[in-house]
This record gives C-alpha cells, sequence and structure tokens, in this order.
C-alpha cells in the first residue's frame, strides 16, 4: 500500500512538472504571436517617412499592445539609425582601406528592441531584436543641393571638388541617396578622393589632347559636369549643375 | 501463579489505526487523482492551444509573401510567386517533384528572364474553415491537406486598408481565442 501510494504521488509530481513545462511553453508560443502582431504595426507605422524620421516615441516606451492587457511591451528603438554598406558589407570591405571609401547608406535601418513580459518574474518575457528599413521615399519634386565647384576655373593640374545631397519635397534628406557623376574626360580625370557613393566627387584638369601633327582641339570655355542619383529603378538628374571653366 | 498466553492477531487497537492509515492514504491517492484528472483536462486545452499556435505561426510565414488576399466567411485564399519556380524550370516534369503531371506550368522554353510579378507564375493558395468537419483545410497545387484539426473557429479580417491580416481561431469546445496579426509588406493594394 505504501509502495503503491509513493508510485501514485511520483507519478502526480512529475505530471505536474510536465504540466508547469507544457504551462511555460504555451505562455512562450503566445509571448511569440502577440510580439508578432506588435512588430507588425510598428512596421506599418513606420512605412510612413513622417514617423520612420521621428523620435520613435511609440516604440520608446513600455505599453500594453492593444488587445492584449496582461502583457506588457518594453520598446526602445535607436531611431538615429544605423548604416549599412551597399550592396553589402562583405563586398564594400575591400574599399574600406581607400580614399574611395564604401558606398554606405548612413541611415538605412532603425534598430528596434522589444521585449514582451507577462509576469514580474524575470524569466516570464521574450525579447527580439528586429530591423526596420527605411520606407520607400517619393522622390517627387527631390531637390539637389551641390556645392561646388570648389574651385572653378581649372587650369592644367588643377583641382576642384563637388559635394552633393538631395532632399524629397518636404526638405527631409534623402541620406541614403547615392549620386554618379559624368565629366568630359577629355580633359579632366576623377581623383582617387572622389568618394564612391558620389556625396564627394573630385576631378583634376590633366588631360592632354594632342594628336601628332594634328592641332590639340580648344577645349570649351566651360565643360559640362553631369550628376545622377538613380533610386528605385529611375534617374534623377541634378539640374542646373555648374560645369568648370578650362581656360 | 498467574500462566502467561502469547498474544497473537490484531487487536482493536491495531486495527483502528490501520484502518485509519489506510483512509488517510486513500485520501491523499484520491486527491491526488483528482488533481491528475485536472491536470489532464488542462494539459490537453493546453495542447489545443499550442497545436493553433504553431498553425498560426506556420501561417505567418506562409502568407508574408502574400501579393493578393482575399477574405471570406470561412478563410481565405492569397496569391504569391510560385516557390517551386525554379525548382521546375531546372526540372519539368520530373518524377522527383510531387506534381509531375504538369502543375503548375513552367515558363516558357528559352525565356531566362520573366517577370515574376506576373500571375502566371503565380501560386493561389487557400485555408478554409470546414465547420462540419471542425478543421482547416489548405489548398493548393490542386491539394487538399488538413491544416489543422478540432477547431471551433476560424475568423480571417483585414486590416490597415488591407495591410494586416488578423486571424483568430480557437479550439473546439473552448472559449478563448488564439489570435495573430500578420503584417503583408508586399501586397499588391
Amino acid at each position: 500500500m505504501f509502495l503503491l501510494s509513493f508510485a501514485a504521488l511520483s507519478v502526480l509530481s512529475l505530471t505536474q512538472s510536465g504540466f508547469v513545462a507544457q504551462k511555460r511553453n504555451q505562455e512562450i508560443s503566445r509571448a511569440n504571436l502577440v510580439i508578432q502582431s506588435v512588430v507588425a504595426d510598428m512596421r506599418l507605422w513606420a512605412a510612413d517617412i513622417s514617423n520612420y524620421k521621428s523620435n520613435w516615441a511609440p516604440y520608446n516606451r513600455t505599453f500594453s499592445p492593444p488587445g492584449y492587457p496582461e502583457y506588457k511591451v518594453k520598446a526602445q528603438a535607436k531611431f538615429d539609425g544605423r548604416e549599412i554598406d551597399s550592396p553589402c558589407a562583405e563586398l564594400e570591405t575591400q574599399w574600406e582601406p581607400t580614399n574611395r571609401g564604401k558606398r554606405t547608406m548612413p541611415n538605412a535601418i532603425v534598430p528596434v528592441e522589444l521585449t514582451l513580459s507577462w509576469s514580474t518574474d524575470a524569466k516570464d518575457q521574450v525579447s527580439i531584436l528586429t530591423y526596420v528599413g527605411e520606407p520607400k521615399r517619393d522622390v517627387t519634386g527631390i531637390t539637389f543641393k551641390v556645392n561646388g565647384p570648389s574651385k572653378p576655373s581649372l587650369s592644367m593640374g588643377d583641382l576642384t571638388h563637388y559635394r552633393v545631397t538631395a532632399e524629397d519635397a518636404q526638405k527631409r534628406p534623402l541620406d541614403n541617396l547615392m549620386f554618379q557623376w559624368i565629366p568630359d574626360d577629355r580633359y579632366v580625370s576623377i581623383t582617387d578622393y572622389a568618394t564612391r557613393d558620389g556625396r564627394y566627387f573630385e576631378i583634376v584638369r590633366d588631360q592632354i589632347a594632342a594628336m601628332p601633327d594634328v592641332p590639340p582641339p580648344l577645349p570649351p570655355a566651360q565643360s559640362p559636369i553631369t550628376c545622377y542619383a538613380r533610386y528605385a529603378g529611375a534617374y534623377l538628374a541634378a539640374e542646373g549643375m555648374d560645369g568648370i571653366e578650362l581656360p | 501463579m498467574k500462566k502467561r498466553y502469547l498474544q497473537s492477531g490484531f487487536g482493536i487497537l491495531e486495527t483502528l489505526m490501520s484502518m485509519l492509515l489506510v483512509g488517510v492514504i486513500l485520501g491523499i491517492v484520491a486527491r491526488g487523482y483528482q488533481a491528475m484528472s485536472r491536470l489532464n483536462l488542462a494539459t490537453y486545452q493546453m495542447s489545443q492551444r499550442m497545436e493553433l499556435s504553431a498553425f498560426l505561426n506556420r501561417l505567418s510565414y506562409e502568407v508574408v509573401s502574400a501579393l493578393e488576399i482575399t477574405t471570406t466567411s470561412t478563410g481565405f485564399s492569397f496569391e504569391r510567386i510560385d516557390p517551386t519556380y525554379n525548382l521546375i524550370r531546372e526540372q519539368p516534369a520530373s518524377s522527383r517533384l510531387p506534381w509531375s503531371d504538369g502543375v503548375p506550368i513552367p515558363p516558357p522554353l528559352g525565356v531566362n528572364k520573366v517577370d515574376l510579378l506576373k500571375s502566371t507564375y503565380w501560386v493561389s493558395i487557400s485555408y478554409q474553415f470546414l465547420p462540419a468537419e471542425n478543421k482547416i483545410v489548405r489548398t493548393s497545387y490542386a491539394q487538399t491537406t488538413d491544416a489543422v484539426v478540432n477547431v471551433g473557429q476560424f475568423t480571417v479580417n483585414l486590416e490597415s486598408g488591407g495591410r494586416i491580416l488578423s486571424v483568430e481561431t480557437r479550439p473546439k469546445e473552448m472559449t478563448a481565442p488564439v489570435k495573430a496579426r500578420i503584417l503583408l509588406p508586399v501586397v499588391i493594394p
């Protein structure tokens, strides 16, 4: 009788242990669905560029998700953003030691850490770290801010440079945009200090067009410089760019 | 001189004590049995919920790539780029594939670059609740399989202009639902 009782109580104890473990699994499983719902709401909210560019106040606080009052979510968003390399860090690392540098998108993603808890016990929580990418920008009415040329008139061996940034129609910077430059390479060369992201462009007048028995062609008074950005499959040209004088 | 006899058998006191002990032990075991019955029921209910949670997680991974989605009173269906596209292109009508009888249609030969956003290269998947059978079935490639069984309710709604799919389901004979809200990042409005 005592042995049977001991066996019965042991089975009961084991069953209860299994139950507690299964209950915890259920809580974690349910918490995963709840946190997924929070992430869905957050990504939808961040799809509006005004929200994405804000201080992320709704996701830098502790709150209960709508419909789940028994849960608490502690959200921390690093709204100043993180940079990522384009097309990828693996390829861009090779350019790091050079003056031309990596092609980097400085505010491409916002890291957000979400911790969902369902009791005051520290182990009753689920944490995730997720990255929210910048939404597709509306480039209608884009404006380029071109600073340059630093030296408008280039004699042989002279250097000049440009810097360019862009803003959308609401004057919000398009930080992650990269630019391409086209100089007239009959007269000038791009230096090794022109960055690969196109935000800084430097040229030197070093080309001498001289052919045997033919007088060298006269360079034009003003050599054009073209700059454009490519975004979402469209070419966006910087209008009103000042060229360089070639005396 | 008084003669002494050896005692044998149980006295009334021993019998009463034995019965008391047996009663206490049986009481404990009976309480334990009751507790175990409750635990069994609770474990069963938790298993049901966890099965539905796992189902909703699987559903989330699948529906996140929906390009078009349509909800009905008994479930929903969605279109996505056929995930077997490359496999079919490399080895059409192979016996390795479960759909070797030409479903879905591979792209024309010699075409190396196709617009995958054309509906020709999409596959339709549907999840429908069968109330009479208490189960949710999944249909794709003209094949219907049980997605999850012992279901009492399956409600699907689109929120936020069709960008979030809200799914609510509950096990049969239970009232508290299991819910999921899924962002549809590539759905075509």
